[in-house]
């Protein structure tokens, strides 16, 4: 072993451990484990002019999230949308149908998120491709970031129905359930 | 509620008051027997919606009648035995329970289910009790078995209004029918 190709070794090495120390130091950069069981992913919406509420049981996610550099953030979500829950069991049924989100042929919705950016302290937007029934929609959510021991993302975007063909055929009338669907989530997380 | 009026009729207000809720009341009670059975569909929807506006309408209606009946008393009934008189002074009595407890427990159940009463899709009612499946039933057996026997006393209060008007001709009918509108 030659000197020149000692130090070489040794700068390496040392850029390696550096590297390793700084991201073991930067306690902000992250892979966010979600627990579905303590976070929520609900709906609303209005039906003639009544406020109408729903939610998800079952969603995983694949996260990797940094406060400090979020547009590096990578992000998918899947929803299992058999386990819509709205609160009574004919509606419940209904929304599995064919004309709603047809669970049969399409059961998981899917979020990618593209561009993830700050919009002020512990306040971020997302944008990204929503996937439901086979059509793939851009939508734009925005968000809040509680860092800790289980750092918590929270927020809502809004979606028209329509643009995913839920609720077609005799349900497409935006007079009876209308277009407009505001979804929240409140997703607990471990690093 | 004691005493008669000297005028032959009921007051204008207790007519109008009286027709308007009887097209109601049929109109709700023929939307319920119909919507109950049908399959979850826009139509379904809009029939509830009305059903219950027009519930809430009646109930709101049923309270200035109450009020109307305790200051302007009825004019005086055609002479007829003592008992149909306590039958239609307990039945008319009963009726009123209705006007109020059908609403009430269509509402009741509503919100017991997890539906919020938008009345006419604009004014949020206050939900009444939080969702609880075993209280929705309870009132769900209330509100329908009511409205049957609602329909039963619908039937016996027109029965009756034939039976007086044949017994003891134009005395009965004509203090509420709406030809007594504006009449001295």
């Amino acid at each position: 072993m030659n000197y020149r190709y000692a130090m070489t070794l040794l700068a390496a090495a040392s850029m390696s451990i550096g590297l390793g120390v700084s991201g073991i130091t930067d306690a902000n950069a992250a892979n966010l484990k979600l627990d579905a069981a303590k976070s929520s992913l609900e709906f609303s919406f209005s039906q003639l002019g009544v406020p109408m509420k729903g939610k998800f049981t079952k969603f995983s996610a694949n996260v990797f999230f940094d406060a400090k550099k979020p547009e590096a953030t990578k992000a998918d979500f899947t929803v299992d949308l058999n386990s819509v829950s709205l609160g009574a069991a004919d509606y419940d049924a209904e929304t599995k149908s064919p004309l709603w989100l047809n669970t049969r042929a399409f059961p998981n919705a899917t979020f990618v998120a593209e561009r993830v950016a700050s919009v002020g302290p512990g306040r971020f937007e997302a944008t990204g491709k929503l996937s439901i029934k086979g059509a793939t929609q851009p939508i734009k959510a925005t968000f809040t970031y509680t860092d800790g021991a289980n750092p918590v993302v929270e927020g809502s975007f809004p979606m028209k129905r329509l643009a995913w063909k839920i609720g077609d055929g005799e349900w497409k009338d935006t007079s009876i359930v209308a277009d407009d669907v505001t979804v929240r989530f409140r997703f607990v997380t471990s690093k | 509620m004691s005493g008669s009026s000297s005028s032959p009729h009921y007051t204008n207000t207790a007519i109008v008051l009286h027709w308007v809720m009887a097209l109601s009341i049929f109109a709700a009670l023929a939307m319920g027997l119909y919507m109950v059975d049908l399959r979850i569909s826009p139509q379904k929807l809009q029939l509830y919606s009305w059903h219950k506006w027009l519930g809430i309408t009646i109930f709101i209606l049923a309270a200035i009648r109450l009020l109307w009946r305790l200051r302007y008393a009825p004019p005086a009934e055609p002479h007829m035995p003592a008992w149909q008189q306590q039958a239609a002074r307990w039945g008319h009595r009963l009726f009123y329970v209705m006007f109020f407890a059908i609403p009430l427990s269509g509402w009741l159940f509503s919100s017991a289910k997890g539906f919020p009463t938008v009345y006419l899709g604009l004014f949020p009612l206050p939900d009444l009790v939080d969702k609880n499946e075993e209280l929705a039933t309870v009132f769900k057996a209330i509100h329908r078995y009511a409205g049957y026997a609602l329909g039963v006393m619908v039937l016996g209060h027109i029965a009756a209004a034939i039976q007086h008007e044949l017994a003891t001709p134009k005395q009965m009918l004509r203090r509420m029918l709406p030809a007594a509108l504006f009449k001295k």
